[in-house]
């Protein structure tokens, strides 16, 4: 056995249907405290290439911070295929994991906050698809829906191989 | 006549000889799962169609973040009841590695699972076989200064499941790996020797048989502690372009 064989990456498997009672946490949906001035809610709905609401998903949050750290959050889907954090209005947008039974391994995506964010990525969108990144404010929400295919899916990011 | 097993085993088959014509053809092995895997029917409708795009990952995305609100102190399952679980008592021991091979110290490793049966305390489990008031089948650790972990519990009995006829998932461990961010992997372990493993479309949706291989830990009688359990070893390692690095 060669150095590098001892090193290949694990691959993910999916997450499966059962992790409801080991992984979510009601304490781990907000980024930041509800007291916090900047706090909004994050949220929307995971669907399926029907267009149906994925009851079973997991999704993960992280948002940079001003001061170059990082809040981490977990939330469940609903019944109704419904997400929810608590995140800062401030900075360009955040990053998001969907897990889910049926998805083989993780997706990741982002929600943008900004209405004209300034990276490489975005700009290199076609505007249809940048569409599918943007987070709609209305009022203290930031609704941002993941249609994980079908028409209007959204955008899904792997980190660029250098 | 042919059973359903026996169709998915003709559509994972093609897949994998496909596969194996691409690689002989000069392709790279690929190190993660299918999304688009019909033999596990419900990827059906959650798979995305379009390739995912590349994109560079920002500093923040990547910085070192401070784990919270977790007991990290739950790496035993077969503790905490009133009783001793039923089954075979074992302990999985690993360490959490970079590619490079450096260990990855702090993480929080999360592991949930069926009992012995074959039956996992969740309300979504309809699987007619008895619930183990001693086992939970939830655990947690954070890695030790060598990315090490080390978990005391029951060996998880198979189970039916609904993506055919006669589908039975082989016995397995789910592992959750939450670093930095950027270090994010859900997987499965499973266990040498399985007969189920070739039949399972989940375990099979890593297409590669080398890749594939590094889900199934090996047994390790130097883990295990005489007349009280049989012992595993299992690595985790962190990188490529979905296994954990983004």
């Amino acid at each position: 056995m060669n150095g590098a064989s001892l090193y290949e990456p694990t691959p993910g498997q999916t997450i499966g249907p059962f992790f409801a009672m080991s992984l979510p946490n009601p304490e781990l949906t907000d980024l930041v405290a509800p007291d916090n001035p900047d706090a909004v809610t994050l949220t929307g709905l995971v669907l399926d290439g029907d267009g149906k609401p994925v009851p079973d998903a997991l999704l993960e949050a992280w948002q940079p911070t001003a001061s170059g750290g990082v809040r981490w959050g977990r939330c469940a889907t609903s019944i109704s295929g419904r997400y929810r954090f608590r995140i800062s209005s401030e900075g360009d947008w955040v990053t998001l994991a969907v897990f889910a039974r049926g998805l083989t391994d993780r997706l990741i995506t982002r929600a943008y906050l900004a209405s004209a964010p300034e990276d490489a990525m975005w700009t290199g969108l076609a505007p249809v698809h940048r569409d599918t990144l943007r987070a709609l404010a209305r009022g203290n929400d930031r609704i941002f829906d993941i249609r994980l295919q079908g028409p209007g899916e959204t955008v899904f990011l792997v980190p660029r191989q250098d | 006549m042919s059973t359903e097993q026996q169709l998915v085993d003709a559509e994972i088959a093609a897949i994998a000889a496909a596969d194996a014509d691409a690689l002989a053809a000069g392709s790279a092995p690929a190190a993660e799962p299918r999304l688009d895997y019909p033999p596990y029917r419900a990827t059906r409708l959650r798979h995305p169609a379009r390739p995912a795009v590349p994109t560079e990952f920002t500093s923040a995305e990547r910085s070192r973040m401070r784990l919270r609100g977790f007991d990290a102190a739950d790496a035993d399952l077969t503790a905490g009841a009133e009783g001793e679980p039923i089954g075979e008592r074992i302990i999985v021991t690993g360490r959490v590695l970079d590619t490079r091979g450096l260990p990855l110290p702090g993480r929080l490793v999360e592991v949930w699972q069926a009992n012995a049966a074959g039956r996992y305390r969740d309300p979504a489990d309809v699987h007619d076989a008895p619930l183990d008031p001693n086992f939970t089948g939830s655990g947690r650790a954070l890695t030790g200064p060598d990315g090490d972990f080390t978990f005391t519990t029951i060996k998880p009995g198979p189970y039916p499941w609904r993506n055919h006829e006669n589908a039975w998932r082989p016995a397995h461990i789910h592992f959750s790996v939450l670093g930095w961010p950027g270090e994010r992997l859900i997987t499965q372990m499973y266990f040498p020797g399985d007969p189920l493993l070739d039949l399972d479309p989940i375990a099979q949706s890593v297409v590669d048989p080398a890749a594939r291989a590094r889900l199934i830990a090996q047994y390790a009688p130097e883990v295990g502690e005489p007349g009280r359990a049989t012992g595993y070893r299992w690595d985790i390692v962190l990188g490529g372009p979905t296994g954990g690095l983004w």
